[in-house]
């Protein structure tokens, strides 16, 4: 939970008020779209957080266990990890 | 007496403006001239008129010749259908119907190159190939394509983007706000861009409408163009429609975008609208909206546009049912209940 994921510069994000986002691999060009708590942990990240840091964020605004916060941001990093959407360094 | 029969000459240099950005057009012989002036007017160009015109933000060069062009470094890279495109660390070259539209990454020049063996060359094609050329001289200046049809309510300044691929439903849609005194700015080919205040305007971009000969009767409208060569797909051929000659006083080169409508054909007896997300019409956009392949500063200034776009509008998802074709005010009463 030490790690910090590295964010690549052809990953674009945008969301609207907090709410919903989405992310466009400028290589790619496919798109994906965020949650609201999707959204925090991109946001979190983009500031340079350690995961740990993200499921300190993600407790702190939703009502949610630190081990399923936890769980869910694991999960959610491999799977863009797998689209080539963050490095898990 | 003998009278001189002669072809007045076209002047090979000529300047433009389009969403407030002017340029310059170049041919480099009387035949280019003459294909760069029948492809020009099919788009909302503005002449400018000046002896002293500058070049504005860059030049199109237009010429006849072999197309060819050093493939070796190059890499391919995504492209509309029917387009072959290549890029290396200068260039990006696009190739379709024995043309190149060549774009240098440093200089603002657009280059097209049309195959001096094709005669004659299609309006059709033409049409598509100054488009993308056009599109990829206003790029860099904030200008991106949106692949929507624009109209404005009456007695409104509200504008309504109806954004889809082809074959949803957008032309027979515009075509009927029309006929209910809606104005248009057209039915399938928009610039947007950003004013100095922030807020995204769009800009007629092609000139004709493209609607089936079923929508024309359906509309009592009377197009004397000959059928458009058929597409890929089954989809039904339609025909060139001036909308400015038969609805006088309605055209609209810009408007401020109010509502975007993603029309979808179900076939349902009732048309029903949806609200979407933020996110979801973003992704809507996006899917309609070609992405600059070759310059990714580019890309991110178009995913910007969009994104300011979305914020500034509200967006529906639109089932479109039969109720559309057959009663000729309904697309006028379900989109004015969404203003």
């Amino acid at each position: 939970m030490n790690t910090i994921p590295v964010l690549p510069d052809h990953v674009i994000f945008t969301d609207f008020k907090g709410a919903e986002g989405v992310l466009l691999d400028l290589n790619t060009h496919q798109y994906f779209k965020l949650n609201e708590t999707g959204t925090l942990v991109w946001r979190t990240l983009e500031t340079g957080c350690s995961l740990a840091e993200v499921v300190a964020a993600l407790t702190h605004e939703y009502q949610v266990t630190e081990e399923d916060a936890a769980t869910s941001i694991q999960t959610l990093c491999e799977k863009l990890a797998s689209h080539g959407l963050l490095e898990m360094a | 007496m003998t009278w001189l029969c002669a072809t007045k000459k076209v002047s090979p240099s000529s300047n433009w403006s389009l969403g407030g950005v002017s340029f310059q057009i170049e041919a480099a012989d009387q035949r280019a001239a003459r294909l760069t002036q029948s492809a020009c007017t099919g788009f909302r160009l503005e002449r400018v008129w000046s002896v002293t015109a500058s070049p504005g933000i860059g030049t199109l060069s237009v010429r006849c010749a072999e197309p060819s062009f050093n493939v070796s470094a190059g890499r391919f890279i995504r492209a509309a259908p029917g387009w072959r495109c290549l890029s290396d660390t200068q260039k990006a070259w696009f190739v379709f119907a024995g043309a190149v539209v060549v774009i240098p990454r440093s200089q603002p020049l657009v280059e097209i190159l049309l195959s001096s063996h094709r005669r004659p060359w299609p309006p059709e094609l033409l049409s598509q190939i100054f488009g993308c050329a056009l599109h990829a001289l206003l790029q860099p200046r904030g200008l991106h394509f949106l692949h929507g049809a624009g109209l404005i309510a009456p007695n409104s300044e509200e504008g309504v983007l109806i954004v889809g691929a082809s074959g949803s439903g957008k032309s027979t849609l515009s075509l009927r706000l029309v006929t209910s005194c809606w104005r248009y700015l057209t039915d399938d080919l928009l610039l947007v861009g950003a004013t100095p205040h922030g807020s995204i305007l769009a800009h007629a971009f092609r000139r004709n409408f493209a609607v089936s000969a079923e929508i024309l009767r359906r509309c009592g409208v009377q197009s004397g163009e000959e059928p458009l060569p058929e597409k890929r797909g089954g989809e039904k051929r339609k025909r060139w429609l001036d909308p400015d000659t038969i609805f006088i006083d309605r055209y609209a080169a810009q408007c401020v975008p109010q509502i975007l409508i993603f029309p979808r054909l179900t076939g349902a007896p009732e048309s029903r609208v949806e609200a979407m997300t933020s996110a979801d019409a973003l992704l809507a956009l996006l899917q309609e909206t070609p992405l600059v392949s070759y310059d990714p500063t580019i890309t991110r200034a178009q995913v910007q546009t969009l994104t300011r776009l979305v914020a500034q509008t509200r967006a529906w998802r639109l089932h479109a049912g039969r109720d559309l074709l057959e009663d000729p005010d309904r697309a006028a009463q379900l989109l004015s209940s969404l203003l």
